[in-house]
């Protein structure tokens, strides 16, 4: 059981460990990883428009769209 | 991710070097987890491999539209921390 919040970052890099672990080849993890893309799209617009709230990210839409995005 | 898992293999030496040295695992746990989770791809009884199958490496813990269902059920189960509605045939059964 992996404790995270989107599922796609912690989770993302703990799965990499263990497919490195196990002699999976870079660009098979990398595809995986990339699963992600497809499988968060839906949820994509609503996260990038919470994001832009926060102050931090200086309404900078790139910025917000890196963060959700898994390449 | 590929330049990640450079700077795994560069820094720490990969996952093995990481989760030893980091993690506090031994070569026999990590013996464990390779042995439960590696299936090797079947050999016929004189040692050559099936024909459609690349028996080198190790095959993928799941196949990618399994990985996709996967995705999409934990996409949302995350609406319920945020309080959206939920498309139940969204959560169905995985295998």
């Amino acid at each position: 059981m992996i404790h995270c919040t989107a599922g796609k970052d912690r989770t993302g890099v703990l799965g990499a460990l263990i497919l490195d672990l196990t002699g999976v080849d870079k660009d098979t993890i990398a595809q995986e990883y990339a699963l992600t893309e497809s499988g968060l799209e839906a949820w994509r617009p609503t996260v990038v428009e919470h994001l832009l709230q926060n102050p931090a990210l200086e309404g900078r839409r790139e910025g917000a769209l890196n963060m959700v995005s898994a390449r | 991710m590929l330049a990640t898992l450079e700077m795994i293999r560069e820094v720490y030496g990969g996952a093995e070097g990481y989760v030893k040295d980091k993690c506090g695992l031994s070569d026999d746990d990590i013996a464990r987890v390779r042995q439960s989770m590696v299936h090797m791809a079947p050999l016929w009884p004189d040692g050559t491999p099936c024909p459609d199958v690349e028996s080198k490496r190790p095959s993928p813990l799941r196949s990618q539209a399994c990985l996709v269902q996967h995705r999409t059920m934990h996409f949302e189960i995350s609406k319920l921390v945020t309080h959206q509605p939920i498309h139940e045939t969204n959560l169905k059964n995985v295998s």
